[in-house]
């Protein structure tokens, strides 16, 4: 009921700027009509095709769109699939290294153990070294008393030696001492 | 080596042996100066550093590493030096008397170091009998 009261209402209004127009411009109302509706006619039909232009631009917008959203897309499984890859390769290497850390470890230990071993024979070699010269020493010494014991060439050699330090030891004393 | 060559190089080399020993002697009275307890001492330290390095064999083979067995290695090196001083100054004044300016002392380093080798080899040709 409202609606057709408004509908009444602006018709009534319609009428009444119809008939001012008229008498107000002393036209005929067929002419007045006949401009009402070529101005209606030409505001619809830009009205419409500035519509279907803004349409055809949105389409083209949403076209342009929708490809690239699908390339984003490709390109976003696309790199999905890349970084699978990438952490089934990064799962794969820490294995290998968790693998080679534990083996370093391993031979670590086992360069150790060697180490001890090599520092061990060394010591003893040092030792043995020790011993030998020590045994070289003692038997040089043996050696040197038992030639001062029984070789008699060595007893007079040593006689000489003595007597002639003890001599010349004696004149050189005694010219410093008269100087 | 040839014993009987031994014996005649273990003379040569006591007789030189003897001459260090009077160069220590006269050496070591020219430092101390004048004075019978200063020859006495003189004497003293002659036939001391004399012995030592007649003994150079014992005290540098020696493999043992206690406190005496390296003091003696030192003290042995220290009677060495003294020996190399003496030796040059009894060599350039009471042997080269008639040589002068850079030959004497050309000379006298040459028979220093001939005269302090030899008690060291000698030290050899007694202690060490591995050859005979």
């Amino acid at each position: 009921m409202t609606l057709f009261k408004e509908a009444s209402k602006e018709n009534k209004r319609f009428t009444e700027l119809f008939d001012k127009i008229c008498k107000d411009l002393d036209l005929d109302k067929l002419i007045v009509m006949h401009f009402i509706n070529q101005d209606l006619e030409r505001i619809y039909n830009s009205r419409i095709r500035i519509d279907d232009t803004q349409l055809s631009h949105l389409e083209r917008e949403v076209k342009k769109y929708t490809k690239k959203e699908a390339d984003l897309k490709s390109e976003i499984a696309k790199k999905e699939l890349l970084s699978r890859n990438l952490q089934t390769e990064i799962e794969n290497h820490t294995l290998s290294l968790e693998k080679k850390k534990e083996l370093l470890v391993v031979k670590k230990q086992e360069l150790i153990e060697l180490q001890n071993k090599i520092n061990q024979i060394n010591s003893s070699l040092l030792e043995i070294e020790q011993q030998k010269k020590q045994t070289e020493y003692d038997i040089m010494m043996k050696n040197y008393s038992n030639t001062a014991k029984n070789d008699i060439s060595h007893k007079y050699l040593r006689i000489f030696l003595t007597i002639i330090t003890i001599l010349a030891i004696i004149i050189v004393t005694f010219l410093i001492y008269k100087k | 080596m040839n014993k009987t060559n031994k014996i005649y190089l273990s003379i040569g080399l006591g007789v030189v042996t003897l001459w260090d020993t009077i160069t220590t002697i006269y050496g070591t009275h020219t430092i101390a100066g004048d004075g019978a307890a200063q020859l006495l001492i003189s004497v003293g330290f002659g036939i001391g550093f004399s012995i030592v390095l007649i003994r150079t064999l014992p005290i540098i083979k020696n493999p043992k590493e206690d406190f005496f067995v390296v003091s003696a290695k030192l003290m042995w090196g220290l009677v060495l030096l003294y020996d190399l001083y003496t030796a040059f100054l009894g060599n350039y004044n009471l042997l080269l008397t008639t040589v002068y300016d850079t030959p004497k002392i050309i000379i006298a380093v040459g028979l220093t170091i001939f005269t302090c080798y030899s008690p060291i080899y000698l030290s050899k040709l007694i202690y060490d009998t591995s050859d005979e």
